[in-house]
């Protein structure tokens, strides 16, 4: 965790600087009376580079105190989640996000019934590994019911795609 | 007088049909949501903004949007008491005594001591709310751009500092908060800020669409990632009227904890979390039998459950009377208001009595609806633990997908959907309370307002916002708040605190 928050601080303080260089080359200051579009964005950059600075050295003298305790205290005591705790974590998560991503792909696209049904099923089967049966009816009885609840009872307007239209 | 009257006014809109049975549905849901854990409030009336849009009249969204909120606190006691299991943050403090109530088999006296001190605590801070919330709305009337400006950014401050997590991570948190709402097109100038040529961007980020993914998809993230199960329950519940004695017991308890909580709540960054801690924190102190707290004490439940709840109810003064939202879930009532074309604010009580004495007249309501709701169905609520998280999780997904695709019609919404729920599942991976961002994010109109306005009357000059007696009262208090913060830290706590 230690590592991952100086990379994240550091990247914040580059990220600040960018930030406030293209607010003021981009977006103008303009004067104190009139500040101009880049005036706000330009002070937030420069407190978010300021902030990523301090965090990044709360960080870096945090983990040495750890690291002194871990010396005393023996082998492990510094170190944060392995690689193979970090990659069953990962896997539990990113096909989830593959799913949502490939849905909101397909949306307009095959419209919303049938990407609705698709997504149900994909969750279902590689994320959840349920049974075909059981898939079929979450994802019939969940598309069925964001139909009924966005279309007919909240009368917000979805895609139907080719087939349904 | 006129109080009274507005509340009568309040009564007649809260009690038409239509508002009672939002009302109701907002008690459910509330309650739904403060059993389930994993699932906050503010996710949840996230989850339910783009529902704003179908309702028509605004009170009544508010009302929705107010019974799920004081609801959750309500839910939240149950798991709390029954599984160990605490449904929303401000419930943790309730495992403690609660659960060692239910494992002795007093089960029932905690839940019914919980429900009956949140109905009183609930009751007491909706009274102080109609009292007081006319009389600070009247005296905001008086304030200009620069106090407007240090009433926000003040606000803002002590949400995060308060907040109980560590400051650095509250003021990064603020500050990106600021920059999201930036994006798109500056009201004043017409430039269009950091769009990168994509047209979609130019209209900036949907609030909506920021909510949902932060609070909704990122907590489905996590919660991917550690694999959610469903409890068993086995606890008995049995009687849940308590005794004499539970009542002897708690009965100050439920007083002070209603102090507390209407105080604290008040207060940006306070809420129901901090009051119910400084309960906990206080009735120990205060007990003749110190030793009992973690063993199975009734007032270590009836003060932090009256504390939350009074807190939950006072918090929707700074809101209603100054437009300051104090934290996430008060963030998304505000939204609600904006999308609905209402701004809360000290105008508010003028402009919309409707909705202001409504809504006060609505959770007088809503709190006799959860009393009634919550000691009779408590086996019920309980089983809604065990809806399976793979089941749960992808509703909410295309709950939070399809809501924001309705708000413009566009798909580019839904892709930013998922990058603020990757960016809420890593805010949660580094430990940051994303609270402030959505604060900020909401407040960033009127701090930048207000500032470029306050400079315009003062020839650029930021020295106005010192020598406003308002403004510079409200830092100075703020400057006092963080000198006690610092002196308190520098003690107790590293300035990173994970």
């Amino acid at each position: 965790m230690a590592r991952a928050e100086r990379i994240s601080s550091v990247a914040l303080v580059v990220f600040g600087v960018f930030v406030a260089a293209y607010s003021r080359h981009y977006l103008r200051l303009g004067l104190m009376i009139t500040p101009d579009a880049g005036f706000l964005p330009y002070g937030i950059g420069i407190a978010l580079s300021a902030l990523g600075a301090i965090w990044f050295v709360s960080t870096f003298l945090t983990g040495m105190a750890h690291e002194a305790g871990g010396a005393e205290g023996g082998v492990g005591e510094a170190g944060g989640e392995g690689a193979p705790d970090r990659a069953r974590r990962l896997s539990g998560m990113l096909p989830g996000v593959l799913i949502i991503i490939l849905y909101a792909w397909l949306f307009e696209r095959l419209g919303y019934p049938l990407s609705t049904v698709l997504f149900m099923v994909c969750w279902q089967k590689i994320v959840e590994r349920e049974g075909w049966l059981k898939t079929a009816a979450i994802a019939l009885l969940s598309a069925a019911a964001m139909y009924i609840l966005f279309v007919y009872l909240l009368r917000i307007y979805l895609p139907t795609g080719t087939w349904f239209s | 007088m006129e109080i009274f009257s507005g509340l009568i006014n309040g009564f007649s809109v809260a009690l038409t049909p239509v508002n009672v049975l939002f009302a109701f549905l907002g008690a459910i849901l509330g309650t739904a949501v403060g059993v389930l854990p994993g699932l906050g409030p503010a996710a949840t009336i996230a989850l339910l903004l783009p529902a704003t849009y179908a309702i028509s009249s605004p009170v009544t969204a508010i009302i929705l949007m107010a019974g799920i909120f004081y609801g959750s606190q309500y839910g939240g006691s149950t798991t709390s008491i029954l599984l160990n299991l605490p449904g929303e943050a401000s419930s943790v403090v309730t495992c403690i005594d609660g659960y060692k109530m239910a494992q002795k088999g007093r089960a029932g006296a905690a839940l019914g001591i919980a429900a009956i001190g949140s109905f009183a605590a609930g009751t007491v801070g909706i009274v102080g709310m109609t009292l007081f919330a006319p009389k600070i709305a009247g005296f905001a009337l008086s304030f200009g751009p620069p106090e407007m400006f240090s009433l926000a950014l003040v606000g803002l401050l002590m949400a995060v500092t308060l907040s109980g997590a560590s400051i650095v991570k509250g003021l990064i948190m603020m500050a990106m908060g600021l920059l999201l709402a930036s994006v798109g097109l500056d009201p004043i100038s017409g430039k269009t800020r950091f769009s990168f040529g994509v047209i979609e961007l130019q209209s900036g980020f949907d609030f909506v669409t920021l909510a949902m993914g932060v609070f909704g998809l990122g907590e489905i993230f996590t919660g991917l990632e550690s694999a959610m199960k469903s409890e068993a329950v086995t606890t008995k519940v049995g009687q849940v009227w308590p005794t004499v004695k539970d009542w002897v017991d708690s009965r100050m308890a439920i007083l002070r904890g209603t102090l507390i909580g209407f105080v604290v709540g008040i207060i940006p960054g306070g809420g129901a979390v901090i009051s119910s801690l400084v309960s906990y924190a206080v009735e120990k102190k205060v007990s003749k039998r110190p030793e009992e707290f973690g063993q199975g004490a009734i007032e270590g439940v009836a003060g932090p459950e009256s504390a939350n709840n009074a807190a939950s109810s006072s918090s929707f003064i700074p809101l209603l009377t100054l437009g300051i939202p104090g934290n996430a879930s008060i963030a998304m009532i505000f939204a609600a208001l904006m999308i609905k074309g209402v701004t809360p604010g000290p105008f508010l009580i003028q402009e919309h009595p409707e909705i202001f004495w409504g809504v006060i007249a609505s959770m007088y309501v809503g709190n006799v609806m959860l009393l009634v709701l919550n000691l009779p169905l408590v086996g019920l609520w309980v089983q809604l633990v065990r809806i399976p998280f793979g089941i749960l999780a992808p509703v909410i997904i295309l709950f939070t997908a399809i809501g924001s695709y309705s708000i413009q019609g566009q798909v580019f919404d839904i892709y930013s959907l998922i990058g603020f729920g990757l960016f809420g599942y890593l805010l949660r991976k580094l430990k940051f309370e994303p609270g402030p961002l959505v604060l900020a994010f909401v407040l960033e109109p009127m701090i930048e307002g207000a500032m470029r306005r306050s400079l315009l009357i003062s020839g650029g000059s930021f020295s106005i916002f010192v020598t406003h007696p308002i403004s510079m009262a409200l830092i100075g208090m703020f400057a006092l708040l963080v000198l006690g913060q610092t002196v308190v830290m520098f003690r107790k706590k590293p300035l990173i605190n994970n």
